[in-house]
């Protein structure tokens, strides 16, 4: 079984330059389902939740790609884990995740944008 | 053998904002007590829905002006929607003038930008008070807002008075805070 040097997706994010961080982040899940293709699903910190109105999206150098999944009975929030499957070609050279992100506590919706840069 | 090799990542990617009040004016969620007050800065947005020209602060001198920062897309949003329908249908007459600044989260194509998108959201959920279109962030960048829903309120001489986020609805704590700073700004 050979098992292939596949890169990890990293990503950072922020709202807005100089914003203070608050609790809740989104975590970017990538898994690597073949030599030319990945599989990505957000995910976000208890408390908070994924827009569905809007859907998350991946902005590439090339295209905008949007992720899908089960959203709850409203059609307001994702239910599950937000997924987009794409080639790796369409991550280089940079892409972004995109997604309105709301925090339940506070009742408020912000934008977080997650540069992913592909490492070899 | 697998012929797929799954190698998962995980990521926290470290997002958001706690909204700290910059100004010396009082904001919910956290109500605190009204402070220092300064004037409201001139908006200059020149799309406009359910107004016949734009709106310029300088023509609504004399009444209070509660800004609405807001999305058709948010959630939180339209959920505070009824009760700005009820603060208009019931203070607009007194001197209340409620003002929307639509701002889109996505860019262009997220949807949020289409003039008629928006046009179609005020028929859904009832709004007939003036919309104004801020697809380039500038008067959310202007008064240095950071989530959806934010409010400014502003009185009759135009000075920002509360500053505040986050849904409420029809009835519930923050909404009778609102409605109890809106009349008494409108009593001054």
């Amino acid at each position: 079984m050979r098992r292939a040097a596949y890169p990890l997706l990293l990503a950072t994010a922020c709202v807005t330059a100089g914003t203070p961080a608050v609790p809740g982040g989104l975590v970017v899940r990538t898994s690597v389902i073949s030599r030319d293709s990945v599989l990505l699903a957000l995910e976000v910190a208890p408390g908070t939740r994924i827009n569905a109105r809007l859907l998350p999206a991946l902005e590439g150098a090339r295209d905008t790609l949007r992720f899908a999944g089960t959203v709850d009975a409203l059609g307001d929030y994702f239910a599950a884990a937000p997924t987009l499957r794409t080639a790796k070609a369409a991550l280089l050279p940079r892409a972004q995740v995109v997604a309105g992100i709301c925090d339940e506590g506070a009742s408020v919706c912000h934008v977080v944008r997650a540069p992913i840069d592909l490492t070899p | 053998m697998l012929a797929r090799t799954l190698i998962a990542s995980t990521i926290l990617v470290g997002a958001a904002t706690t909204a700290m009040p910059r100004h010396g004016t009082s904001t919910t969620h956290l109500p605190t007590a009204a402070s220092v007050s300064e004037p409201a800065p001139a908006w200059h947005n020149d799309s406009w829905l359910n107004a016949d020209a734009p709106v310029t602060l300088a023509s609504l001198r004399g009444r209070v002006v509660l800004l609405n920062f807001w999305v058709f897309t948010c959630i939180n949003c339209t959920r505070t929607v009824p009760s700005l329908v009820r603060f208009d249908a019931t203070y607009r007459d007194q001197g209340l003038s409620i003002i929307g600044i639509h701002t889109p989260e996505f860019p262009p194509y997220g949807g949020e930008h289409s003039k008629s998108n928006v046009a179609k959201s005020l028929t859904r959920y009832g709004i007939k008070y003036p919309i104004a279109q801020d697809n380039d962030n500038a008067t959310w960048n202007l008064y240095d807002i950071r989530y959806w829903p934010s409010f400014v309120l502003i009185d009759k001489q135009g000075k920002i008075r509360y500053r505040g986020y986050g849904e409420f609805h029809v009835g519930d704590g923050n909404d009778r805070l609102w409605e109890g700073r809106i009349k008494e700004l409108l009593a001054e």
